[in-house]
């Protein structure tokens, strides 16, 4: 077995996780911005690298494994990377390295302190950067682990860190918002230890491969499901799926603009991460709870496309678009769609990164708190901007040519390929929200790209801001072109979720024997 | 080939703004050479007409089948010869229509896009490209439409023909999977019609189709957003708006023709497409404006193309397409002229300008006898064969034929009336056009009168029809002028003598139009609609999402307490843990006391109270845990009760009074209900658990603790060794914890004004 040669190759598996931790705790030490701007920067790029590597090896089709501490599975906690995570670790690393760069850029015209939509001096000089690693560190932690416990581990440090990010400048909605976000999501948690203590109750272990393994001989058991259903809703719940995603539309705006493009793209995916892995590696059968969860799903896609058709403000809009966004991923996954929910997912990531970040530049644009529409005509003086904002635009709607239509048009072709009322319902709404969607963001397209130019005062873009907007659309429409490679890559890394046996083998390669 | 000639347009697109920042409107003439691959596409007639086409492709996403696959059968052949001529003609136009101050790169990048797309939609084998395409088309036509986008009119026509057209193009996107399934391929040219026409999904597939292409080519009731279209710059009216891009409708229509073999289905097209014509017709008599004349006129010939398409008259629709595009677009063009020189579009303002403007004069005359459908021009000829067509299909729809025609030859000549008369314009120096302006409608001209007068000339009108008679399976006859005494002919006579006699009533006519106009139209509807959706939306969002928050919360915990009872229990009845013996009674007292204070928090009036019974819950648990010999977690949550209290009582002060958020009983009771469900779930489901499905894992730790992890307490070296990584995270999250709280105390916050206080 060349299992030993591997598990020395990849403690790589480590590095996405410690070097945003050590990246964060040096932050808290460096007086200077620039040295913190430049640490954050560096560090970012650093786990960048180590995910890139984890990804290219894990799309080869090997899971990568290593048993942390040297304890054998499932005895220890065990870091496991297959092609699932190194999509999820790529994503989290070039939005993470964006966001940094976006962020450290910003702050080159804020003001000292206070009402900036964007980011304060204050705030940052308070632990923004720092929180973001952390940020970072959790959310990678998530998408590596291989053990149930160690999962709501690091889903506290990625929440906790979300708390002081949202919360961080004490401004009045973000204390009212943030207080609903933290309660929700120490419910969230309350259940998810709950579930996890049955879950070792019930199965007698915690590493998730072993459960897996250990739920083979079990069929029909209740508990099964009980601890499936208390999961599915701790996910669902971080995921922000219908009727459980109410804390999401209004708290992402509230967040600071510098690294609201990645709570966006990033934080409500871990939720559908979890949920993948769910349905993949724990529990392949569950019809029923599948079939309730795609009509959730269809209802997050509803109520997604007509919240964001209610809203006037851009964030507000793009938090709406968001939930809907995420319905498409759950409708996928609960589906059974893997591969079109894996390529949705990584346009998803993108759309959203860029979208959120066009923002943060139309509030310094606007001067407006949010950017509330009454600035207008702007294309002629931001005409790459307008580009990048009417290609994400009919990328969040799924019109051709964008990647959206891509990964919608592969994700109704499953679904009306497989037939059945509820289906062929889902493909409807999916289809038709598109165009809510599209009213939606041709609404701010009316609003801030057209209209008359009477702006007589324009601020300054910060560069690196416009950078990492660029970049995003870049990638976007590279992913567009790309899409043929990418879907291939979505359909190996799904052909592999849907045989968690070779997951499990490489976990517990020798059963339960210590 | 044909790869490169749909693609070049689209990457000339990218660079267009280049070179219009230094040669500005005149970049319309190298920027129109991106035509050039599209107007070579006339070498593969040969091969089209042989019936083997050229075929081209290139892979783009093979995992969902979608290729850029590409076919040059007789009839996308001689549509992208239309795209193409046309698009290069338009370009030399706008290069002497655009003024100094217009936004050329923006102009020209659009336009590009859409020639681009319009080729890739008719050149498309592969149905999820042709899709792809023919939404491009719409998007690129909502940009061109919204040019002058600091008119709220613009605006709002664009996005009228966006959400119309795109909402079509959606159906379309639903018709091609179902198309793709039940014919068994993505490839039209593969596509097994039979298959469809006789699977289950036939009807709604069909219907999805027809809704994709009445949308699109703007039929009745679908036809409000032409119109409003027209707020475009006139040389793209012309291009998009009335020669190529409303016609993709019935090109789909066309291609699709294997489909509407059912007579309930050809029949409703017939009428649909007649009652568009007549419909149309009508409307644009009472235009006073050209271009909106034009466009209802647009409305109208569309309307028998579906008729004509939809009925099975191919050759008299193919011919009467071609007619249709050059002296429309040639129209259009002269409208821009008119407008350009005078100032003006209004039939009211205008008139006799033919004096000052001969040249557009002579260049309008044939194009709108054309349209009246006059010999010898090409539209006499294409009217006669509609009906003829008309005439096999039954009494009614030749009538209504008739009636449409009959007003189509009064706004025709409606549409000269401004050339004719005495001179009156508003502007006092009025001028021939650029002579780049005039050359492109006088081209289209030349090609409508060669139409008409030598139809059966071997170079022009009848190869060209002829061209499609292979892909679209009808046998292509010789056009002629002359046919001799027909029905057919004896129906044009009375259209053109009833025609001149609405035109000398016009004043009165268009007055009864006028007062006849009912209250609501399509547009009021699609007002309607559009707002029925906002309000719609916002409803659907109070309602899910701003609900007080306990209510929220109630919404989580609900499926927590209904797993519980739904699946706890009945796991109970399996799973009872054997050998159960009843607890001591100090348990129980202990149980107690927390079950009381846990109601008391409940009940409890005043804040302080309800701390008081947090604290009593939370002790009780500390009791119990001593029972259960357990002094770590004892003295843990001991610690936690204290501190929470300590906590709490620094705060205590700067909150609200507890009466202002008053409970109803009814509240109250929900809510023991739920937390007494959500125990009760918990409580079950622990015991459930208690029948392992595989041996626990702790056998392990409790062996190795002292030999490899080196401790005797084997919770310690689960935390620090077999599981340190666990507490590597917690001690992380303690760390931010730390200095969030540093920071939220240490920040200045700003207050902001306008802002409602929380609901707490």
């Amino acid at each position: 077995m060349p299992r030993d040669r591997c598990e020395e190759a990849v403690n790589v598996l480590t590095l996405p996780v410690l070097l945003p931790l050590f990246g964060g705790t040096l932050l808290l030490l460096i007086k200077r911005p620039q040295g913190r701007a430049g640490v954050g920067t560096a560090a970012a790029l650093l786990t960048l690298l180590a995910s890139c590597w984890i990804a290219v090896r894990s799309f080869s089709g090997t899971v990568l494994v290593t048993q942390l501490g040297g304890w054998p599975a499932p005895y220890g906690i065990t870091l496991v990377a297959d092609g699932l995570t190194g999509v999820m670790l790529l994503l989290s690393g070039v939005t993470g390295l964006m966001t940094v760069i976006y962020a450290a850029s910003s702050l080159q015209h804020a003001p000292r302190r206070g009402g900036t939509p964007v980011l304060s001096r204050a705030r940052e000089r308070l632990g923004t950067p720092a929180l973001l690693q952390f940020l970072l560190m959790g959310v990678n932690m998530s998408f590596l682990t291989g053990d149930l416990f160690n999962l709501f581990v690091s889903f506290e440090v990625m929440l906790v860190a979300s708390y002081g990010l949202l919360l961080i400048g004490g401004e009045l909605p973000q204390l009212r918002e943030g207080f609903k976000y933290v309660v929700v999501n120490l419910v969230a948690s309350a259940i998810f230890v709950a579930a996890a203590g049955l879950a070792y109750g019930l199965f007698g272990t915690l590493n998730m491969a072993d459960i897996a393994a250990r739920l083979q001989d079990v069929s029909g058991d209740p508990r099964v499901t009980l601890i499936v259903l208390l999961l599915a809703l701790v996910f669902a719940t971080k995921a922000a799926v219908f009727p459980f995603g109410f804390w999401l539309p209004y708290s992402y705006p509230v967040v600071p603009g510098a690294v609201g493009a990645f709570f966006g793209a990033v934080l409500t995916k871990v939720g559908v991460y979890a949920l993948l892995r769910l349905f993949t590696l724990l529990t392949p059968g569950e019809t029923a709870l599948k079939n309730g969860l795609l009509i959730l799903a269809t209802l997050t896609i509803l109520i997604g496309a007509l919240g964001a058709v209610s809203q006037r403000r851009w964030r507000h809009l793009l938090a709406f678009a968001n939930v809907a966004s995420v319905g498409y991923l759950v409708l996928g996954l609960s589906s059974g769609a893997l591969a079109p929910t894996l390529y949705y997912l990584i346009h998803s990531v993108l759309v959203i990164f860029t979208l959120f970040s066009l923002a943060g530049l139309a509030e310094l644009v606007a001067g407006g708190r949010f950017g509330d529409g009454h600035s207008e005509g702007h294309l002629g003086a931001y005409p790459l901007l307008g580009a990048v904002y009417f290609v994400s635009a009919l990328a969040l709607a799924g019109l051709p040519p964008t990647s959206g239509f891509i990964g919608k048009f592969a994700l109704v072709q499953v679904l009306l390929g497989s037939g059945g009322l509820l289906r062929v319902f889902a493909s409807v709404v999916a289809v038709a929200s598109g165009l809510l969607l599209l009213y939606a963001a041709m609404g701010i397209w009316r609003g801030f790209f057209w209209g008359a130019d009477d702006a007589v005062h324009r601020p300054p873009l910060p560069k690196g801001m416009l950078r990492v907007t660029g970049a995003a659309g870049g990638l976007l429409v590279m992913l567009a072109i790309a899409s043929g490679p990418v879907y291939a890559l979505a359909e190996r890394v799904a052909v592999q979720l849907e045989r968690p046996a070779d997951y499990i083998s490489h976990v517990v390669p020798e059963g339960d024997a210590p | 080939m044909l790869v490169f000639t749909v693609f070049t347009p689209f990457v000339v697109a990218l660079f267009a703004p280049l070179l219009t920042r230094p040669l500005g409107a005149r970049a319309g003439w190298p920027l129109a050479l991106a035509f050039a691959p599209s107007l070579a596409l006339v070498a593969l007639i040969p091969a089209a007409r042989s019936g083997m086409p050229a075929t081209n492709s290139v892979a783009w996403v093979p995992g969902i089948d979608l290729s850029l696959a590409f076919r040059a059968d007789g009839f996308s052949l001689l549509f992208a010869l239309l795209v193409a001529v046309i698009g290069v003609l338009v370009m030399i136009y706008a290069s002497a229509y655009l003024g100094p101050g217009e936004r050329h790169g923006r102009f020209y990048s659009y336009l590009l896009l859409f020639g681009g797309a319009m080729l890739g939609f008719v050149l498309s084998d592969n149905l999820i490209a042709m899709f792809a395409f023919w939404e491009l088309t719409s998007i690129a036509s909502f940009l061109l439409i919204g040019f002058w986008d600091e008119r709220r009119a613009a605006q709002d026509g664009a996005m009228k023909a966006l959400l119309i057209t795109a909402a079509g193009g959606l159906a379309l996107l639903a018709a091609v999977i179902l198309l793709s399934l039940a014919g068994g391929s993505v490839n039209l040219s593969q596509l097994d019609f039979a298959a469809v026409r006789e699977g289950p999904l036939f009807v709604p597939t069909l219907a999805l189709l027809l809704l994709a292409a009445l949308t699109k080519s703007a039929q009745v009731p679908f036809h409000l957003w032409l119109p409003t279209a027209m707020e475009a710059p006139t040389p793209i009216s012309a291009f998009l708006h009335s020669a190529t891009m409303v016609k993709a409708g019935i090109v789909l229509l066309a291609k699709f023709a294997p489909l509407f073999v059912l007579s309930a289905w050809s029949d409703g097209l017939l009428y649909l497409g007649l009652l568009t014509m007549f419909w149309g017709a009508y409307s644009a008599f009472k235009q006073d404006d050209l271009k909106a004349l034009l466009a209802y006129s647009t409305v109208s010939q569309l309307g028998i193309l579906t008729a004509l398409y939809g009925a099975g008259y191919p050759f008299a629709a193919t011919a009467h397409l071609v007619n249709h595009a050059a002296f429309k677009a040639a129209l259009f063009l002269v409208v821009g002229i008119i407008d350009h020189e005078t100032g003006s579009r209004s039939v009211r303002e205008l008139s006799g300008l033919g004096r000052k403007l001969p040249l557009t004069f002579a260049v309008t005359v044939p194009a709108a006898l054309s349209m009246a459908g006059l010999p010898p021009f090409g539209g006499f000829i294409s009217k006669e064969l509609f009906y003829e067509a008309m005439l096999r299909a039954g009494t009614l729809p030749i009538v209504i034929a008739v009636v449409g025609s009959v007003m189509t030859f009064a706004y025709s000549l409606k549409f000269l009336g401004v050339f004719i008369g005495p001179y009156r314009c508003l502007r006092p120096h009025v001028h021939e056009a650029p002579v780049w302006m005039l050359l492109p409608p006088a081209l289209l001209t030349v090609l409508v009168t060669l139409f008409g007068t030598v139809p059966w000339d071997a170079t022009l009108a009848t190869p060209m029809v002829a061209l499609a008679a292979p892909a679209l399976g009808f046998d292509a006859e010789a056009l002629y002028l002359w046919h001799g005494l027909t029905p057919a002919l004896m129906w044009s006579f009375v259209t053109w003598g009833v025609g001149v006699l609405l035109y000398a009533m016009r004043e009165p006519f268009v007055n009864m139009q006028r007062a006849l106009t009912p209250v609501w139209n399509a547009n009021s509807l699609y007002y309607a609609a559009v707002a029925g959706m906002e309000r719609l939306a916002r409803l659907v969002t109070l309602n899910t999402q701003n609900a007080p928050f306990a209510a929220q919360l109630r919404i989580l915990w609900g499926p927590v307490a209904l797993a519980g009872i739904v699946f706890g229990f009945q796991a109970l009845g399996a799973y009872l843990p054997t050998g159960l013996t009843p607890p001591p009674l100090e348990f129980l007292a202990a149980a107690l006391l927390v079950l009381a204070g846990c109601y008391g928090v409940l009940v409890a009036k005043t804040r302080l109270s309800a701390l008081i019974f947090t604290g009593l819950a939370g002790l009780s648990l500390v009791a119990l845990f001593v029972m259960l010999r357990a002094p770590d977690l004892a003295l843990t949550q001991l610690l936690i009760e204290t501190v929470t209290v300590i906590l709490f009582l620094s705060v205590f002060r700067y909150l609200p009074p507890l009466t202002r958020y008053r409970r109803e009983a009814r509240t109250v009771l929900l809510d023991a209900l739920l937390a007494g469900s959500v125990g009760l779930a918990v409580f079950s489901a622990l015991l459930a658990v208690q029948t392992p499905v595989a041996a626990r894992i702790q056998d392990f730790f409790l062996e190795r603790s002292k030999t490899e992890g080196g401790g005797y307490n084997v919770v310690n070296v689960i935390l620090v060794d077999f599981r340190g990584y666990d507490t590597l995270g917690e001690i992380t999250v303690l760390a931010i914890v730390g200095m969030s709280v540093y920071a939220l105390l240490k920040i200045k916050t700003t207050p902001v004004k306008g802002e409602e206080h929380g609901d707490g």
